[in-house]
């Protein structure tokens, strides 16, 4: 494999990462599950990072108003795929990532056959109905997931191995997933939120770091806080079964 | 008795449990998370997770933006 060694120099530098470090980063296969705000910032990262084959699944075309926060769009694709304009970025910022696009929304029906390309799953996606549907492909698959979520000021973030550490439904085991209130978001929040992310998928890549395994990272902008909160499996969650 | 919920002083008239709590404040809605010392309490363990006075929890939302 040629590895671009000044590209990835600051990477490769890095102790933790290496050459052999970044010939795992160029080897890894992640879907990005929405390229809207935290998509944005994952896929800045791992293209960045220099993550070798990426999945981008988004169903949606640009609005106005995701401008105030999904910053690897250009107003060129405004009306247009969101899951194009995010590979149009890519292609411009690192030829060395192989790019697939789902314009699509996902669900039990359609995603087999896309997940099983991928190592990794990441939760970009905008609402609770997506998050959890995510928890189950994972635990269908067996795909370490990782999750996301942020509104206003705030957000949170945690990684699921599927069967081996708590899911989401061992969090919410009653959620509401008709819930859907329209609601403010700012940039930082959500680049905060999904940096921890793409920190998370790189520490997966690497099999190195401490994952945030059985606890949560909830982000409070406002406060300035970060807080880790313990959680455990929930004995009567359908991952507690395998 | 009187607990600290997200840094505020609050006083409990009827409540023994986390369960009684959420009744007595009339917390409403299920995409929420309860932490005392640094730990999430399974929803399940609400009505036998007892309370009294001087503890300390978050109420924390749990928020499906993206």
């Amino acid at each position: 494999m040629k590895i671009d060694n000044i590209r990835y120099s600051r990477n490769i530098l890095t102790p933790e990462i290496g050459i052999e470090g970044q010939k795992k980063i160029l080897n890894a296969k992640v879907l990005i599950c929405g390229a809207g705000g935290l998509g944005s910032t994952v896929i800045a990262n791992l293209a960045s990072l220099g993550v070798g084959q990426v999945g981008i699944v988004d169903n949606d075309n640009l609005e106005l108003s995701n401008f105030n926060r999904q910053y690897i769009h250009a107003l060129d694709f405004l009306g247009k795929s969101k899951t194009v304009s995010a590979a149009n970025w890519i292609k411009n910022y690192n030829t060395d990532i192989e790019v697939k696009t789902f314009k699509i929304r996902l669900d039990e029906t359609n995603y087999t056959k896309i997940v099983k390309e991928y190592d990794i799953i990441v939760d970009c996606f905008d609402s609770f109905g997506s998050k959890f549907l995510l928890n189950d492909i994972a635990l269908n698959t067996g795909k370490p997931l990782v999750h996301g979520g942020v509104t206003e000021f705030r957000g949170q973030a945690f990684t699921i191995i599927p069967y081996k550490t708590a899911c989401l439904r061992c969090l919410l085991p009653d959620a509401d997933l008709d819930t859907h209130i329209a609601k403010g978001v700012v940039s930082p929040a959500v680049s905060t939120i999904a940096s921890i992310q793409s920190m998370e998928i790189l520490k997966l890549i690497l099999d190195n770091g401490q994952l945030l395994t059985d606890k949560i990272l909830i982000f409070d902008g406002l406060k300035g806080e970060f807080k880790t909160i313990k959680f455990s499996k929930n004995n009567n969650c359908t991952c507690a079964k395998h | 008795m009187k607990i600290t919920v997200n840094g505020k002083e609050v006083e409990l008239k009827n409540s023994k449990t986390i369960a009684d709590y959420i009744i007595e404040k009339n917390v409403t809605g299920k995409m929420y998370v309860i932490e005392k010392n640094l730990e999430i309490i399974p929803k399940e363990d609400y009505s036998k997770t007892e309370l009294k006075d001087g503890d300390i929890i978050e109420l924390v939302g749990f928020v499906g933006g993206g």
